[in-house]
């Protein structure tokens, strides 16, 4: 009937396909499966239903997706967002014994002494929000944000505390909240994956994978780790040598054998992974025009400080926009970086120099074009820093009472600052919010309550928030 | 729309059972199914187990049930006895055969939102029907149960079938007769072809080698299947492919996990242990024994001694900053408890940590008591060569030595929050169950109750486990759940014959595996028909072998076995392949050194690095597991990253070069039989006439088309003999074909 030669040039790669999709379909699985099948219009085709159909949240939220700028390392609340004046006259001097009773610390002896805030601060926009001299672009939407000063942690080194941040546990194999967040809601992108993760600091996080692992959840919650230039995802680009024709003729071949497979077994997994190869290519041709920073206006590029080709914070940030605009779910962007123990004032300059246009461009970005009403951005690491001093007179050691994040967007009260803590922001006193309310508030943020976002593993039910988390009220819009 | 569909498929499905599922590994949320219950039992008989107890436990137990600090109103229904209490005024909860009396009725129908089971709070609802069979289970006389899993196994008598010419074995017997309940039949038996690649891929996790298969295929006869079958019982193979799915159970890794990562010394000997013992067919109990008491045991024995390098290949938590070195022993306890309980008992003995299990009789006590087990033996560790900076070792080796210690009963698992001393003992609630005595080897005397004849879990866990592996799914789906919130077996009597089986032969795991390889079930064909696709899509009843995707090792070791690359080298220290430095990227500690020989690169998945803080990129695409925890069963997802991996990967594209290599060399040039040898390689069975003038069209067109352009070197074969020349355009289109071979579903699953 055909002859194979014929069938093998000339032809349309996307033409091909679809005939073959529509022949395999009509040949082994019927309409149900056809309409099941055409339903599957996730990254992933898994067996069965698909587990990343966008499903609705238990209640109508604001948020439909996230931007999560992860701090790694532990910025200093104190130079950047917590304002101590009364910390400056105590330079030098031991701290008070009352409030270093019980405390450990990572590295330091509990007895060194205070180390007073090595920046200054002003207040900011119509909401007044004080912020270092550390943050001048993130002074200019101080409107747009809300600043939380007494968030406070369980752990109180680097991996545990970044765990804990993720997925509400110290302990690994949790899935993470990226993970619970596509779980809840599924994802509405058609060739990307739902959950996307960029590290763009000059080491890996110390939480490793497990920060955007899916945990028990099923693997296709787990984040895709992309890089910020070039292929974004392992093996997209064909080996050296293969040129699109070949590949396209090698697909077609693939479909063919699997065809065949497909009418003998009929069996809707093989339907699936045909399905999956199909998808495959379709991220071929979408990534390099996702990855092309080069389309972006000089003036976006400019805003955020970011350069086609070049990887760094400023181009992840752009690239989780257009991420986002795509229809992915949750992009989270790890940044390690700001382990301070000695070098302080000479790595906030530098990692702030790094960051900050970028953080705030994509707050400015996503309300100019109208996203930032239903996108959730948030920005913070695992923990804060002491008011001691570690090493000279240019460090601090790793601190999980108190420190400060920021949100914006996404039904987020913006122009707030909320909660406080004691003369050296070394306990939160007021509003304290732990990282099980932060939790609790995101999840409600889009949607879920925190107590019925829930997956059963080994007998037991678990949720993002373990057995505690209340939401935040006062972080609401 | 689909969703309605699956939810039908699956009640379908369900029906067929007509057993409760409580859960399975994704989806199928236990409420839905429940609520199903009351609906199809009216007629029938009631069982507590099957029926009452899933209700109960969904939605009376959290409060009402075993753990004695959540208990409310003191009242417990988990326990007839006590559910039968008179309770002042209001009457007892249950008083049998007089539902209006009993307050257990009037509380679940009040309409008073203040008296109303469960309460709103909850979050939970009775349906109506769950009402009735509550209704209707306490009017017939609440009768309990104990649950299926903690009763002694039962060997039951053959069950009657019909069609008598079909069972091989016993194991047919009990297949057979539910499928007749159901009124279905089996399917025809699989072709000699696709059993022999499906047995092969079963037993050593490797394609059929081209000299068993042209054996095999001149007499596929009853003698020279069970011939084939010893043979790979028999092998070194067999070893490594079993060891590996053990060691998803006891969460193998070569490294401590968190952030730095050391790697172990010495948790490859461990490896070495599974695949001898395997291979060797030590006897299952001593092979439990020595992974729990190797060296108290048989002390001296250094074999013994490799099985107990199990309480030492658990996640380590070494990071920068001050750790306590009571939180790290309290971490590895938890571990050695929360692994022994999933592994060996099919429980899930963690939830007690926190508190007294909701729906198990495992008290923290217990729990506390297995502590107390392993705490009879010092557990620490030593930093071994010098590191990759000046202040980090390399190595971490762990170190066991018998030193008495005393550990706390947890409030709520918190090291800082002791309660009392916990007092070493075996879950009391379990056939010789209770405290042991201090001037014992303690460890030795958990290894020993564990292989007790009288331990109504080890041996039926374990049957259960081997099924799955062949089968893809087991009798019980929650491999390590065995408790009430697991799902209850397809097939009980099946499965209890099959553990009284395993006992009485002395632990042999080899007649087992005979017994389920020889037996008509396993021997049938994948194609079910559409009629028993619709009524049991999940194939519980197994009127068909369900067709599996290899699991990520075997995969890629069947693709160096096609490609004729595989080294066959077995045993010894893991052997750690070059990557691309972005494969590596997140590993804090970058302790990767590839090994210098690059054909080690080459053996067998198993004997790469384990690292718990990456995966490799092949690996991570097809789903291996975690290695934190113990993993019951590995997902199999279909998802476009694998595509892309098996596509453009250039360690695939490289197999499809030798594999072009060797098709050339092996067929002597020649077409049409390179065709012949790829389908006997790739997909174990004969070319048809059709896909023999396909693949000869194909190469024909696509060699004209790469004879217009100069193919790049590095699409061309490898291993071309200089005796044997082949043109630039035909090796290119050879790779290019090879190349999606391997990518086809007939290869990456097994029929």
């Amino acid at each position: 009937m055909n002859s194979p030669s014929r069938f093998y040039r000339n032809r349309n790669p996307l033409e091909v396909t679809r005939r073959w999709f529509f022949e395999q379909c009509s040949v082994g699985l019927g309409a149900i499966a056809l309409n099941q099948l055409l339903q599957q219009n996730g990254y992933a085709a898994p067996v069965g239903e698909n587990p990343l159909a966008p499903k609705e949240p238990h209640f109508k939220a604001k948020a439909k997706r996230v931007i999560y700028l992860f701090m790694a390392g532990g910025p200093s609340h104190l130079e950047l967002f917590d304002n101590k004046p009364e910390l400056a006259k105590w330079d030098g001097k031991l701290p008070p014994a009352e409030l270093i009773k019980d405390y450990r610390a990572a590295f330091i002896s509990p007895n060194s002494t205070l180390l007073g805030p090595k920046f200054k601060f002003a207040r900011h926009g119509q909401s007044g929000a004080e912020l270092s001299e550390l943050l001048p672009h993130l002074a200019g939407v101080a409107d747009d944000i809300a600043v939380v000063k007494s968030i406070h942690s369980d752990a109180f080194n680097h991996a545990p505390a970044q765990i804990f941040m993720n997925t509400g546990s110290v302990q690994f194999g949790r899935p993470s909240f990226g993970a619970w967040t596509t779980y809840g809601l599924g994802s509405v992108s058609s060739d990307l994956p739902a959950y996307v993760v960029f590290s763009t600091g000059s080491k890996g996080t110390s939480g490793g994978a497990s920060n955007w692992g899916n945990g028990f959840l099923p693997s296709i919650h787990q984040g895709t780790m992309f890089r910020s230039t070039g292929d974004p995802v392992l093996y997209l680009s064909n080996p050296k040598g293969v040129d699109a024709q070949m590949q396209r003729d090698s697909l077609d071949s693939i479909k063919r054998l699997n065809q065949k497979h497909l009418s003998v077994t009929g069996d809707p997994e093989i339907a699936t992974r045909i399905n999956s190869f199909e998808m495959a290519y379709r991220m071929q041709s979408s990534a390099p025009e996702l990855m092309d920073l080069s389309k972006e206006s000089k003036a976006t590029l400019e805003m955020y400080g970011a350069e086609p080709g070049k990887a760094n914070f400023a181009s992840s940030c752009l690239l989780a926009r257009r991420l986002v605009e795509r229809g992915v779910r949750f992009v989270q962007i790890f940044h390690e970086a700001w382990d301070h123990h000695g070098g302080l004032v000479g790595g906030l300059k530098d990692q702030c120099g790094k960051t900050d246009r970028a953080s705030a461009a994509l707050v400015k970005d996503l309300k100019e074009r109208g996203l930032l009403e239903d996108t959730l951005v948030i920005w913070g690491g695992e923990f804060g820093r002491t008011p001691m001093v570690q090493g000279g007179n240019d460090g601090r050691d790793h601190h999980p009472n108190c420190f400060s994040m920021w949100f914006a967007g996404g039904g987020v009260k913006p122009g707030l600052t909320l909660g406080g803590s004691d003369e050296f922001g070394f306990h939160a006193t007021t509003d304290k919010v732990h990282v099980h309310d932060l939790h609790a508030t995101l999840l409600h943020l889009l949607g879920f309550d925190h107590e019925k976002l829930i997956y059963r593993d080994q007998g037991r039910d678990f949720r993002l928030t373990d057995v505690h988390g209340h939401v935040v009220e006062k972080m609401l819009a | 729309m689909h969703l309605v569909i699956a939810t039908a498929r699956r009640l379908a499905s369900w029906v067929v059972e007509g057993a409760v599922r409580v859960r399975r590994n994704h989806g199928l949320r236990a409420a839905l199914v429940l609520s199903l219950a009351g609906l199809t039992t009216s007629a029938a008989e009631l069982r507590f187990n099957r029926d009452v107890r899933p209700i109960l436990a969904d939605n009376c137990f959290a409060c009402h049930g075993p753990d004695a600090e959540q208990r409310k109103a003191k009242l417990r229904l988990d326990v007839r006895e006590e559910a039968l209490k008179l309770r002042g005024s209001a009457g007892a909860a249950i008083v049998p055969g007089q539902p209006g009396k009993s307050t257990l009725v009037s509380r679940i129908e009040s309409s008073k939102s203040d008296e109303l089971m469960p309460p709103a709070k909850s979050h939970k609802q009775l349906t109506a029907a769950q009402k009735q069979v509550l209704k209707r289970w306490v009017a017939e006389g609440a009768k309990y149960e104990a649950h299926w899993a903690f009763t002694a196994i039962e060997r039951s008598p053959l069950p009657a079938v019909k069609q008598k010419s079909w069972p091989r074995n016993a194991i047919d017997h009990f297949i057979l007769a539910r499928l007749e309940q159901a009124r279905m039949a089996p399917s025809p038996p699989a072709t000699p072809e696709t059993l022999l690649r499906r047995v092969s891929f079963s037993v050593t996790g490797l394609p059929p080698t081209p000299e068993v298969a042209v054996s095999f295929g001149t007499r596929p006869d009853d003698a020279s299947y069970s011939a084939v079958l010893n043979g790979l019982l028999a092998s070194t193979q067999y070893g490594e492919h079993w060891a590996r799915h053990w060691m998803d159970l006891v969460r193998y890794a070569d490294s401590a996990g968190y952030e730095l990562d050391y790697l172990f010394t010495h948790a490859w000997c461990y490896r070495d242990w599974l695949v001898r013992s395997f291979a060797e067919n030590k006897p299952m109990d001593r092979f439990i024994q020595e992974q729990i008491a190797g060296d108290e045991l048989w002390p001296g024995n250094e074999e013994s001694a490799d099985g107990a390098l199990f309480l030492t290949i658990g996640p380590m938590r070494h990071e920068g900053g001050i750790q306590r070195a009571k939180d790290r022993e309290n971490e590895w306890f938890t571990d050695l408890a929360d692994t022994t309980g999933a592994a060996f008992l099919g429980v899930t003995m963690g939830c007690a940590r926190c508190h007294d299990h909701k729906f198990d009789p495992f008290t923290q006590n217990d729990y506390y008591g297995l502590h107390a087990i392993f705490a009879d033996s010092e557990f620490t560790t030593e930093y071994v060569g010098p590191g990759n900076s000046n202040t980090r070792p390399a190595y971490i080796r762990p170190v066991i030595r018998t030193k008495p210690g005393a550990v706390q009963v947890l409030r709520r698992g918190e090291v800082d929050m002791p309660l009392r001393e916990a007092v070493a003992a075996l879950p009391v609630s379990l056939p010789g169950g209770g405290p042991l005595p201090a001037d014992k080897n303690r460890r030795a005397l958990l290894a020993r109750w564990l292989t007790s004849p009288d331990n109504p879990l080890t041996a039926r866990v374990l049957v259960n486990r081997v099924w799955q592996w062949h089968f893809g799914q087991g009798l019980v789906r929650t491999a390590s759940d065995f408790g009430r919130q697991g799902e209850a077996p397809s097939h009980p009597e099946l499965l209890d014959w099959l553990a009284s089986e395993l006992i009485a032969s002395g632990w042999d795991l080899r007649r087992v595996h005979q017994l389920i390889l020889e037996s008509a079930t396993y021997r049938q064909s994948s194609i079910r028909s559409p009629e028993a696709r619709a009524v049991d899509p999940e194939d519980r009843l197994l009127s068909g072998f369900p067709r599996r995707r290899l699991q990520a090792e075997e995969l890629r070791d069947a693709l160096l076995a096609v490609s004729g690359a595989l080294n066959p080298k077995s045993f010894g220290t893991p052997v750690v392949p070059a990557v691309e430095p972005w494969a590596i990227a997140a590993l804090r500690n970058r302790n990767w050194e590839p090994t210098k020989d690059e054909s080690e690169w080459r053996r067998r998945s198993l004997y790469f690095p384990v690292r718990r803080s990456i995966k490799l990129p092949f690996f991570d695409a097809f789903n291996s597991p975690d290695n934190v925890s113990s993993c019951a069963g590995r997902d199999s997802t279909v998802v476009a990253s694998q595509a892309l991996t098996l596509l453009n990967s250039t360690d695939t594209l490289t197999h499809a070069r030798t594999f072009a290599g060797r098709l050339w060399r092996e067929s002597k040039g020649d077409t049409n039989a390179a065709a012949a040898l790829a389908w006997r390689l790739v997909f174990g069975r004969a070319i048809t006439t059709t896909e023999s003038e396909r693949a000869v069209a194909f190469l024909q067109a696509r060699e004209v088309e790469w004879s217009k352009t100069k193919p790049a070197a590095s699409v061309l074969p490898v291993g071309i003999i200089e005796t044997q020349p082949m043109p630039p355009a035909r090796g290119a289109a050879w790779v290019e074909w090879c190349l999606a071979l391997l990518n086809a579903n007939e290869f990456a699953y097994v029929d």
